[in-house]
């Protein structure tokens, strides 16, 4: 069975580059799929624009999203993915450098399942991306 | 004590007129009375003496037809013209009979030519009696005897009245007589002899004393000289007849009355005695054929009979007197009881109305005050300085001057429901008016208007409120607001502004940090066997400060979430708070061995999360600045001074010098080397905001080695909050 891939919703090259190593040190070899903007990885999502015909059922194992995205919004996209019933019980981190307790408890209202912070010191972001793809990848049961 | 002052003035005005005039009426009165009884005993003396010269009149009337008849007897004739024995006998037998029924004559006589008597009736008590001719004397030297010779025929002699004298002495008792005569003539006209009759006069002197009245009016006669002929008593009458009385007279006795009557002709008089009037009675004027014989007859009142008189009237017009005084000091005392009551309660009114009055003229808003016409029948003082009238520009004067017709219209209405009786004495409040100033400008005004019944009709009077100030404060308000409304909507788009860019700042100011701390890991891991030891130094140092800086970012948005955050204020354990952020700091560094005191049952009013910002900061401190003491203690206190509670937090830690205590609460302020304590210098800044925020103060007392202690207040003054509930 082909491993899972897992959706980084990221529009900053240096932190894209720097979660793809911090996962690669931490030998996940999973597919990651790279969206810059809200709006590529709604299409990721849903088989659309760019990835139109993707099988929109073969969801990753989860998505890493951040908020302050251009077009669509971090926030904006973890809604839809929500409100449609083919995608509703998507697994979403959200990972952003924000701790506003404002972007916290929206996040959490619009029924993300878990509110990463990225922190500055790359031995804790190291950590992080460790754990978070040990538990998502491999600890987490997938949805059926 | 005003209004006892009051009856007594007016009793007073009231009692002594009335009383003057009574004294006066009754005095008047008792003249009148006094002159009328003077008056009266006058016509009644005036009477009686007219009576009494009346019964003179008829004596010597009847004297005078005696005398006459007596002369034309014949025998009396016959006896004349021949002298016979027979013609004497039957003049005796005439004579006789005459006197037997004229028994007021006590003698009757007829002498002869020379004097002697011829014939002679005596006349006493029982029978008259005719002498004999031896008893027949010569009369020839009597005073008469010679009066008659030489009278003329029909011509009567009269002698005086007096007493009758018998051979040189006064016969007793008295016997009062009055002579006369006629001379006798022969049918020749010869004179031939005399007819004497005497007169008694007691009968006549009795008729007049019968007209006295004992003790009251008195009748008297005198005789031409001022003799009494009647007097006062027997004594005093007759008086010239004897030489010892000849000073008994009326003259002398009456000096005054009787030379007023002789020298002036006053008829009345009057002396201590009591009063006289006087009439003469001259013989000659009730017969004229007479000889002149004067009489005067006195009536006489005594002074102790008109003072007796007088004394009753007194008496009776006294007790009269008396009466009507008592009448009249009752009179007045009820009338005057009643006046005073009246003036009292008038000066009631007078006062009240004065006080109503002056209240209205003292009031601080306009008043004025008009009738049912709508004439300004009152202004105060306020109104004449609001609406810049004078008080007789307005007085008497139509409410149309300074009131619009608008207005006007509203108080015709009131004025008519008031005089259909249905409101009076309501009162209505009218907003959002105006008058009109003298000069034609408008104020704006509120007013109530108030109606009340007087006896002259309805009376309306209206309390104004000049509002042009208040309406001008309004406006400011309303213009106030208005800026606030725009600063507070200024002042949300800058806490949005300000919202949207401390977001920005957690983001993208740490994603570069991110980079250059990772990139700066990467390529020490993946290049580190190409850089000397120096070079790994310097980038590790680039990663030092990466990270500091992510820090700094940290504690600057924490400082600006503060200021941003909600309050939500609540009674809290704060012993409990303090508790669990000191395990929480126990447990970061839990090598420290520290004591830390918290007194417990502190409570605090405010906000649990900020106030766990604000404890955690100053519990960080005291924990980081006691790292090189041993015996490091930290206590956490709170005491009431003044009715505020004083928290502290006290470390005996490394201190500050208090030359520097004012820089302590400031932003990235240290005291202290970063190397010696680390730290961003904002902990102090974010506490100070978390007290300021919650109305109190926090400050620092502190001595270098010695430790410092920080206290803060959280109760904010209670005016000072209300003022932040308005604007806020």
């Amino acid at each position: 069975m082909k491993k899972k891939a897992i959706l980084l919703v990221e529009d900053n090259p240096d932190d894209e580059l720097l979660m793809l190593d911090a996962l690669s040190e931490n030998d996940i070899d999973s597919e990651v799929v790279v969206a810059r903007n809200g709006v590529e990885a709604l299409d990721y999502i849903f088989g659309e624009g760019k990835y139109m015909g993707r099988d929109v059922k073969d969801r990753p194992a989860i998505i890493l999203l951040d908020l302050k995205l251009p077009k669509v919004d971090g926030l904006e996209v973890l809604r839809r993915i929500r409100q449609d019933p083919r995608t509703h019980l998507q697994p979403i981190t959200i990972l952003t450098s924000s701790n506003e307790e404002e972007d916290i408890l929206k996040g959490y209202e619009l029924g993300v399942n878990s509110y990463v912070r990225k922190p500055v010191d790359f031995d804790a972001f190291l950590q992080a991306a460790g754990q978070l793809g040990l538990y998502w990848l491999s600890l987490n049961e997938y949805v059926p | 004590m005003i209004f006892s002052r009051m009856l007594i003035y007016k009793f007073l005005w009231f009692f002594l007129p009335s009383i003057t005039i009574l004294t006066i009426v009754v005095i008047a009165l008792y003249r009148s009375q006094v002159a009328g009884f003077d008056d009266l005993i006058a016509l009644e003396d005036e009477k009686r003496l007219e009576i009494a010269a009346r019964i003179i009149g008829d004596e010597l009337q009847g004297l005078d037809e005696d005398l006459n008849y007596l002369l034309h007897l014949r025998s009396l004739q016959s006896w004349v013209e021949q002298g016979d024995n027979n013609s004497l006998l039957s003049l005796q037998a005439e004579l006789k009979s005459f006197s037997t029924y004229y028994p007021f004559y006590d003698q009757i006589r007829v002498l002869d030519k020379n004097g002697l008597e011829s014939v002679r009736v005596d006349r006493p008590a029982n029978l008259p009696k005719v002498a004999s001719s031896k008893d027949l004397l010569d009369k020839s030297k009597r005073y008469y005897t010679k009066a008659l010779k030489s009278l003329d025929p029909g011509k009567i002699y009269l002698s005086p009245f007096d007493l009758n004298v018998e051979r040189g002495v006064i016969e007793q008792p008295i016997k009062p007589m009055i002579r006369a005569g006629m001379a006798i003539y022969n049918r020749a006209g010869e004179f031939s002899g005399s007819l004497i009759v005497n007169y008694k006069g007691s009968n006549l002197l009795n008729e007049l004393r019968s007209l006295n009245q004992e003790g009251k009016h008195q009748l008297w006669l005198l005789n031409q000289d001022g003799y009494w002929l009647i007097g006062p008593s027997a004594e005093l009458e007759w008086g010239f007849m004897w030489d010892k009385k000849k000073d008994a007279t009326f003259a002398s006795e009456h000096q005054l009355v009787w030379e007023n009557f002789m020298e002036n002709g006053d008829a009345q008089g009057k002396d201590d005695t009591g009063v006289f009037q006087i009439v003469t009675i001259d013989s000659q004027k009730i017969l004229p054929e007479v000889n002149n014989q004067r009489w005067y007859l006195v009536a006489f009142t005594p002074a102790s009979y008109i003072n007796t008189q007088n004394n009753a009237t007194k008496k009776s017009l006294g007790s009269l007197y008396f009466l009507a005084s008592f009448l009249l000091f009752f009179a007045s005392g009820v009338i005057s009881w009643k006046e005073a009551l009246r003036r009292g309660y008038e000066l009631q009114l007078e006062k009240s109305e004065q006080k109503h009055r002056s209240l209205l003229e003292g009031a601080p808003d306009p008043v004025v005050v008009f009738d049912q016409e709508g004439e300004v029948k009152f202004v105060n003082a306020s109104f004449t300085e609001v609406f810049g009238f004078t008080n007789s520009e307005l007085l008497g004067q139509s409410i149309a001057v300074f009131m619009p017709e608008r207005i006007y219209s509203i108080v015709e209405k009131k004025i008519r429901k008031a005089l259909s009786g249905a409101t009076l004495n309501s009162m209505s409040s009218y907003k959002d008016l105006q008058l009109r100033r003298k000069d034609g400008s408008e104020v704006p005004i509120e007013m109530s208007l108030s109606t009340s019944s007087q006896d002259e009709g309805v009376l309306m009077t209206v309390i104004i409120r000049d509002v042009s100030e208040s309406k001008k404060q309004k406006d400011e308000i309303i213009q106030l607001n208005r800026s606030l409304k725009k600063h507070a909507i200024e002042l949300e788009s800058t806490n949005k502004e300000m919202e949207a860019f401390c977001y920005s700042v957690s983001h993208d100011l740490r994603a570069p940090l991110r980079a250059i701390d990772g990139f700066s890991m990467i390529v020490l891991k993946d290049y580190g066997d190409k850089l000397d030891a120096k070079g790994k130094d310097r980038l590790e140092r680039v990663r030092n400060g990466a990270q500091r800086m992510a820090l700094l970012i940290d504690d600057l948005l924490t400082l600006s979430r503060i200021t941003r955050a909600e309050m939500v204020k609540e009674e809290l354990d704060f012993s409990v708070l303090v508790k669990d952020v000191e395990k929480d700091i126990r447990q970061l560094d839990e090598d420290r061995k520290i004591k830390c005191f918290i007194q417990p049952g502190m409570k605090a009013f405010g906000d649990a999360k900020l106030l766990t910002i604000a404890m955690t900061n100053l519990l960080s401190n005291a924990w980081k600045f006691t790292a090189k003491k041993d015996d490091a203690t930290i206590s956490v206190q709170s005491e009431l001074i003044n009715d505020q509670i004083i928290y502290s937090v006290k470390d005996n830690g490394a201190g500050f010098n208090m030359e520097y205590a004012e820089k302590l609460f400031g932003a990235f302020q240290r005291l202290h080397d970063e190397s010696e304590f680390p730290g961003t210098g904002v902990g102090l800044a974010t506490v100070q905001r978390v007290i300021i925020k919650h109305g109190g103060r926090v400050w620092a007392e502190s001595e270098v080695g010695r430790g410092s202690t920080f206290y803060f207040t959280l109760d904010m003054d209670k005016n000072y909050e209300e003022e932040s509930d308005l604007t806020g």
